[in-house]
Parts: C-alpha cells; structure tokens; sequence
C-alpha cells in the first residue's frame, strides 16, 4: 500500500489544495473577507488565498523535488515514471487551477 | 495428475448448482458479469426505445406524439436509465467477468459481495421499470434538481421512485467498487507486481477508487432530499434555511467523476485492445498509468462547471473553468500513447480496431467541444441547449460505446468460444456510426441556433426544422446499427464458428484459459515476470491446466486463491473463498423491503427491514471464518503461505478500509452541506442555535475512552490467547460505546431544534442520525467478536476479524466525536453572525 499511496501522495496533495482553496474561498466571502480591506489594495480575502495557494505550491515543489532524487524504483521504471508523472501533475495542477486566486476581485 | 481429472476435481468445488436454485445461489464471478452485461444491454435497449419516442416527438415542430407529461418522463428515463442502469453496470460486469482472469485469479475478492451487488441493481431496475409501465416514472429530469424535484412542485411519488430506485441501485455500484478495488490490489498471480499488471487493471482499479468516493455524495444527495420529501426536513427549501444549489453541488459532486468513471474503462478498452491490433505493446504504460491517476484527481475538481450559469462568484468561475480544461491534458496523453502505439506497430483494421477508429473521431470531437464548455463566455451562451445534448452524447457514446463494442468483438470469442461474421459486424459499425454523426453532429448547430433542451415541442420557422429531422432520422439509422449488431452477435452464439484459443493472438492471460472458461478459471495459477505472460510461453496454458502452477491440487474441497502482497505480487496467504449461498439474494430482498416501504409511505416497516438485513449481515459474517490454526500452507513451486485468516493484510481488511473511505466520503459530503448552507443559506443564522453541552461533551469523550481502552484490553488478551479476558474486555467496550451513543441521543433530544423549522435542525439531526446508526453497527460488531472470541474462531494467529472491528470502532468514535463538535460549533463560536 504504501507504493499506492507513494503514486497517489502529490494527487492527494493537489486535491487537498483545491479543496482549501475553494472552501476558504466560499467562507472567507460569507464572512465578508473579500469587502475587509486588510493592507490596500489587498483584502482580507487576497491576504488569506494567496498564501495558501504557494503554501500548497511549495509543498508540491517539495514532494516532487524527493521523488525525483529517489532511486529506489530505478528497477521499477514504469511506476517511477507513473510517480514522477504524478507528481507534475500535481504541481502544475496547483499552478494553474490555482493562479485564478491573483485576480484582485473574489466575491464579485 | 493428469488436467482432466483435475478438471473434474476443481469443478465439483467451483460449480454453481443446478436449476432455479443455482440461478438464485450463484456467486461465480464469470456467471455474474455475464448477468450484469446482458441486463445492463437490456436497460440500454429500453433507453433506445425511449430516445427514438424522443426523436419521434422532435422530428417535426409542434408534434403532437408524445405530450408534455409523458414526454418528460421519456427523457428522464432515458437519462436515467443510461447512466444508471446501463453505462456503470456494463463496465462493472466486464470488470467482474474479466479482471480474475487477466489477473490470473480464481475468482474476484467477494463473490457474494458481488452476488449481493446484482440483486440489488436487479431489484433496483424493477422499481424503476414498474414505475415507467404505469405511467408513474420519474419527470423531472436525469438530475432531479430542486426545487422542481421537491414535494410541491413534485407532489407525486415519481421522484420518490427515482431517488429509492437509484439509490438501490447505487449499493450495488458501491460494492462493486470496493469489490474490484481489493481483488486488483490482492488477487493477482504471483509475481504480477503493480508494474506488470495488465494496463486494463489500472484503469479498472482508478475507476473503482473513483466509485469509492464518487457515489457517497449521489447517495446523501437523495437521501435528504427523500428525506425532505417524506418528512418535511427542509435542506433545499430557501423559505426555511435551505437552498436548492446544495443538491447541484452534491449532485455533480457525483456528476461529472461518474463520466470518467464511465469514460475510464472504456478507454482501458482501447489501452487493452489497440496493441493487439497494430502488433506493438502499448508505448509510455508508465505514462500512461499516470494519466490514468491524475484523470481520476482531476475528474473531481471538475463539477462546479455543471453550474457556471447559477451566479457564483467570479473567483470560483475561474477555479473550476481552470480545472475544466486541464482536464484535457491527461486525456490526452493517453491519445498520443495510443497515436504513438499505432505508429510503431502495424494496424489491422478488424472489427475491433474499427470500432476503436471510431472512438477515435467520435471522442475526439467531444473532448474538444467539452474544452469549449470549460470557457465560461462560451458555457453562459450554450447553457441548456442543445449543444450541450450534442456534447455529452459524443463524450458517451463516442468515449464508451464505441470502445466498448470493440472489446465486446475482442472478448467474445473468449466469453463465448464463437466467432462472429465480418461483414455483418461491420455493417453495424458503419450504420452505428453514420447514424450517431448525423444524429449529433447537425445538434450542435441545432444548440448554437437556441434551440432548448428538454423541450417537448418547438415552433416552426426558427430554423430548428431541418437540424431536428437529420436528427431524428440519423437516430433511427444508428437503432438499425444497433440491430444489426445484436442479430450479428445472436447468429455467432448460435452458429458462429468455434473459436481457436487465442485467435487475436493477445499475451494478456485470459487468453490461457480453456475455451469457455471452468468456473474456477485455471486449473493453476501462473507465475508472473513479465507484462506479456503469454508472449513465449505458449505452453503455458496447457501447463497449468495440468496443474504446475500455483495451488495445482484441490484442498479440503475448499475454494481457493492466492491474495498477493499489493506492490511486488509475492504471494502472501491462501484466500479462501466462499461457496455459493442464499445470503445475497436474501440480504437484497430485505433490502428492496426498506426502499419498498419507503417508496410506499409504510414507514414502520423501513426499521423492521433494516432489522431483518442486519440480522442477515450477523448470518453473513458467521458463515466466514475458520475455528483452528493452519499455518502456512504448501502452494507450489516450494513456496507456502497461511490462509488469509492468518494473514495481516487480508482482503476483507483491505474491503473494511474501502468501506470506511466510502462511509467517510459520506460524512465529508453532510459536513460539506452542513458548511455550505451555514456560509451560502438563506435564512441564516437560524431562529435558535444549539448550546454546546459541557456534560454530554465529557460522558461522550470519557466512554470513547474506556471503549478505546476495553477494546484495546480484549484485543491484547485475544492475541495472548485469553479468551475469557478478551471476551470480558469487549463486553466492558460494549457497555461503553452504548453510553456514547446514550450520550449523543440525550443530548440530542435535550438541545437539537426541530428538524423541519429550519435547515439547521435538519442536518444537524441528520448528523445525529448518522453518529447513532454507527454507535449500533460498531456495537453489533464488539458482540460480534466477544462471541466469536467465545466459540473459537479468534487465536493468536487468526487476529483478522478483531482488527477490522478495532477499525470500524476507532471510525465510529472519532465520528460521533465530530458530529457533536460539528453540532455545537456554531453556539460556540459567535460564527458569522
């Protein structure tokens, strides 16, 4: 299982991006973040998104930059290659489904 | 020994049993899929006979065939019963009919498990088909939103037949899901490590992970909207806290992975089909098995696209139109794996590959229009018309049918041992296809020109005339396709010509099975080392019919499999697999009586049903087991293993770890609602707000603890063997997980609001609900285990049924610890208001 979860860790990392990103999102214009001007012209609401979008992105960056300095699965290729593909997608999944948090309006 | 006494051997163990009573016990896997196939291409005729009234009723403006009542049950059938009833059951019987024989097993994970799956989607049709013979079908469309699928504007029981009947059937798709996902993990031959597993097998076993977590949300989402509509309990009604975007949500939450889970194995077709075809083993697997996972990922960060037009912020526009179309990527990896395959290798264009040349064009023209509809300008304009018919259609019929048919041509002369005559086989394709163009093609312009969907009838003179009579008679050419297909099949069962062993010439191993297959698949199980297992080894399947490989030699009369360790395929316990049993067709009967009576309004008898399938489920589990120690076993090829009894990582462990991630998907999906209506609900805060209960807190979080600790007690003594102290301990955990439940429904029944003032309420007893149905399973199973500890079925060795209870235990205490964190959460925090 654990080589399972190994194919699935970046996936899982990105889905848990995602997720925040959207329920922050959905709570932060409940509660009127994106109206609370917190360091102009940012809000409350940019304060909040955009540090956890590069949160996620670094830990992506992270998890890549480990799994392609393994070598333990060189004898494995086809699963190395799954993993490394993996974890592109992870990466650049956040990268550009999450970009959208640097437009400057949210709850419009 | 020789291979047909063997043969005789292993047949008398494996056999169904005869007549009326063997179609009732049956839990051959071979048996079963074949079952699921050919219902789910029944369904999938009524739903064409259901599309061509529709086309009938479109091909002229202002008809007068159908009127508005029936005709929007035809659509809604049609929808339904195509998602529903044909598109998951199919794959599911292909997966169950083929995945232990490409994975060199005898049988899947749990066969009455799967036997169980297919009363309940047998049972589940019934109620959907009765309902559309008397005119009471189903109205409000395949998605049932709300609030036209409410109570007032749906006073009668038609929706209430749609969200019982599905849902019936839904069990059957989430048993099969954790079905397939543990038998690829565990079922495979020795030596098939994730790395030489046939590429049909990642696609199922993502497929299934995604079903794991798909469905969870489709069946809450019907749940409290019955719920709504039987008792009143307001989660979609604005007017008292509600609010009908909660069931889109959770609806496409399901929505849109389920085309994946739809799309995914047909493409695992192709990934399966395609190399055979042009002679090349399939480039970039790696890759491939990449883009597999990451489609499955990506498939649920996809459904708010459903609902661009229902005024959500611009940020989650972006979000979700983003994810939309880098969905594409994967998909399109595997087409340049499959384009890059084709060109190394050496196309034959035989049935199969013409259908897969079909896919080609067909799915190819829906990927594309589908990147369109992920643009948000694009998507506003064409919302609800029939573009968007014209889009899902060439996802589904051009990304499943199509590639189904060719495996459907690949494997029949496996499943059947006949051949069929070319050129009727291909005068189908070509009517199928031909016909399926001219039907969809000209309804993106018909869509582009405004026409609506859903629309019984139009007026003439808007330039819709024309597009919408090439419709509907291209629709009647490709039923004539389909004809021809079904008579090309009938005529090669009936008089087809035998069929040799392996006549594409495939090295995937179910071509190393007897033509048609015994019910115990091989004779013996092959040792795996490479990805081709039949590539140079041509008297493999000879071999192990005569018994070389793997358990070569029947033992005890028992039916047995190897459950291998998940990433290197080393064979790690004997599964030994239950023979055939009343258990499922009772245990789904009992069943159908809870939907029954739902659907009929006797509520007293929902319990009683429930009552009788827990009953059922208590027999189901005493029936499995083993009451002394074996040790680890001779399988051949001087390797032994233990049963899986005394395995730690055995496949009903494996099961109980997919059945919680379901049951959790479950719970984040109500906690995800709950959220939802307290940030986005109208009508909030609500009129009162549930103190937090210091007292309830501390007895519920002090008997969790001693249950944790008795269990843990029971468990440690069971390992030394003390069976009176292991027995006493789960009883101490018994007494203590009722207190927690008794502390949840006090204070629940003390401090909850009404449920059906305010959606509030609603959920946060339907939270409640959810904490006290686990506290009774999780206490059913501590009883469950103290009386097996009791009469000998646990030892030191064979610890496997008190760990799958410590899981359900530790799951069942830490959810009613959130359920009443998440109840009392905002009394506490002064929240938004």
């Amino acid at each position: 299982m654990a080589l399972v979860m190994r194919l699935m860790v970046a996936l899982l990392l990105w889905a848990a991006g995602f997720s925040a990103l959207y329920a922050v999102h959905g709570l932060g214009c409940g509660l009127g973040w994106g109206d609370r001007p917190a360091l102009p012209p940012f809000t409350l609401l940019n304060l909040v998104l955009v540090p956890l979008w590069l949160l996620f992105l670094a830990l992506a960056l992270l998890l890549l930059r480990r799994e392609a300095r393994r070598r333990d699965l060189d004898s494995r290729p086809a699963i190395r290659r799954a993993t490394l593909a993996a974890g592109w997608a992870g990466l650049l999944g956040l990268v550009f489904m999450g970009a959208p948090v640097l437009l400057p309006a949210h709850c419009l | 020994m020789s291979a047909l006494k063997l043969h005789g051997e292993l047949d008398v163990i494996w056999r169904p049993e005869r007549g009326w009573r063997g179609v009732l016990t049956n839990v051959n896997h071979s048996d079963l899929g074949i079952r699921f196939m050919v219902a789910a291409g029944v369904y999938f005729a009524i739903g064409g006979v259901l599309a061509m009234l529709i086309r009938a009723q479109l091909a002229t403006p202002r008809s007068a065939f159908v009127g508005p009542e029936i005709y929007n049950q035809l659509f809604t059938m049609h929808g339904s019963l195509m998602m529903f009833m044909f598109a998951i059951p199919f794959f599911e019987g292909l997966a169950m009919y083929m995945l232990p024989k490409l994975l060199g097993a005898r049988d899947l994970a749990f066969p009455r498990l799967s036997a169980f799956g297919w009363w309940c989607y047998l049972f589940g049709g019934f109620i959907l088909l009765t309902a559309m013979a008397l005119g009471l079908a189903p109205d409000g469309g395949w998605f049932m939103y709300t609030p036209l699928a409410s109570k007032t504007y749906t006073p009668g029981i038609n929706a209430d037949v749609w969200l019982l009947g599905v849902t019936f059937v839904e069990v059957s798709a989430v048993c099969a899901s954790i079905e397939i996902t543990v038998t690829v993990l565990k079922l495979r031959a020795p030596g098939m490590s994730l790395g030489r597993m046939p590429i049909f097998a990642w696609y199922i076993l993502v497929t299934a992970l995604m079903m794991v977590v798909g469905f969870p949300p489709l069946i809450l989402a019907s749940t409290l909207l019955e719920i709504e509509r039987a008792f009143g309990w307001p989660f979609f009604d604005p007017e008292r806290g509600g609010n009908p975007l909660l069931w889109q949500h959770l609806f496409w939450l399901f929505g849109h992975p389920e085309v994946y889970i739809i799309f995914l194995p047909a493409a695992g077709v192709v990934s399966t089909v395609l190399p055979v075809m042009v002679r090349q083993a399939l480039l970039g697997y790696g890759w491939v098995v990449g883009s597999i996972l990451v489609l499955g990922f990506f498939s649920f960060g996809l459904w708010v696209h459903h609902m661009f037009a229902t005024g959500i912020p611009h940020l989650a526009l972006a979000l979700f139109s983003a994810a939309s179309a880098l969905v594409a990527v994967p998909t399109v990896v595997q087409l340049f794996a499959w384009l890059a395959t084709m060109w190394a290798g050496r196309p034959q264009m035989r049935l199969p590959m013409l259908y897969i040349a079909g896919f080609f064009f067909n799915f190819l023209l829906g990927g594309l229009t589908g990147v369109m509809l992920a643009m948000v300008p694009f998507n506003w304009q064409v919302h609800d018309t029939a573009f968007v018919t014209a889009h899902l259609h060439y996802v589904l019929i051009g990304g499943f049918i199509f590639p189904m048919l060719a495996g459907v041509y690949y494997w029949l002369p496996r499943l059947s041992g006949r051949r069929t005559h070319p050129l009727l086989g291909k005068l189908a394709f070509w009517l199928i296809f031909t016909g399926f163009n001219a039907t969809f093609l000209v309804m993106h312009l018909t869509g582009l020109l405004g026409m609506p969907r859903r629309v019984y009838g139009y007026p003439g003179g808007l330039g819709w005339d024309w597009p919408n009579l090439i419709s509907s008679v291209g629709s009647f050419v490709m039923t004539f396709g389909f004809a021809t297909l079904v008579i090309d099949i009938g005529l090669a069962l009936a008089f087809g010509r035998r069929s040799s062993r392996n006549p594409w010439r495939a090295s995937t191993l179910e071509w190393a099975l007897p033509m048609p297959a015994p019910a115990y698949n091989l004779a013996s199980l092959p040792h795996v080392t490479s990805r081709d297992p039949l590539d140079r080894r041509h008297a493999l399947a000879q071999s192990l019919a005569r018994g070389e490989g793997y358990l070569g030699r029947s033992r005890d009369g028992l039916r047995e499999t190897i459950g291998v360790e998940m990433a290197s395929g080393a064979a790690s316990e004997i599964v030994i697999l239950p023979g055939n049993s009343w258990l499922p067709v009772v245990t789904a009967l009992a069943l159908g009586g809870f939907f029954l009576a739902l659907l009929f309004g006797v509520y007293w008898l929902a319990p009683v049903a429930l009552v009788i399938v827990g009953a059922l489920a208590w027999r189901w589990a005493v029936t499995l087991g083993a009451d002394r120690d074996l040790g680890a076993l001779p399988i051949g090829r001087g390797e032994a293993v233990p049963p899986h009894h005394e395995a730690k990582e055995a496949p009903g462990w494996w099961g109980s770890i997919f059945a919680l991630v379901t049951d959790a998907t479950f719970f984040a999906s109500l906690l995800f609602g709950y959220a939802f209506l307290a940030a986005i609900g109208p009508g909030w805060p609500p009129p009162r707000l549930v103190e937090p209960s210091l007292g309830a807190s501390a007895i519920l979080a002090s008997a969790a603890l001693v249950a944790l600790l008795a269990e843990r007690a029971g468990f440690a003594a069971a390992g030394r063997g003390e069976r009176e102290a292991a027995t006493r301990a789960y009883r101490v955990a018994c007494a203590a997980l009722l207190a927690c439940a008794g502390a949840l429904l006090v204070f629940g029944l003390l401090g909850l609001p009404s449920p059906r003032q305010h959606a509030y309420g609603a959920v946060t007893w339907v939270m409640l609900g959810y904490g006290l149905v686990h506290g009774a399973i999780a206490l059913a199973m501590l009883a469950f285990v103290a009386r097996r500890i009791g009469t000998g079925f646990v030892s030191p060795a064979r610890m496997l049924e008190p760990r799958v209870v410590r899981l359900w235990l530790h799951y069942t205490l830490a959810a009613m610890l959130l359920v009443l964190v998440a109840i009392a959460l905002p009394g506490a925090a002064s929240w938004r208001w």
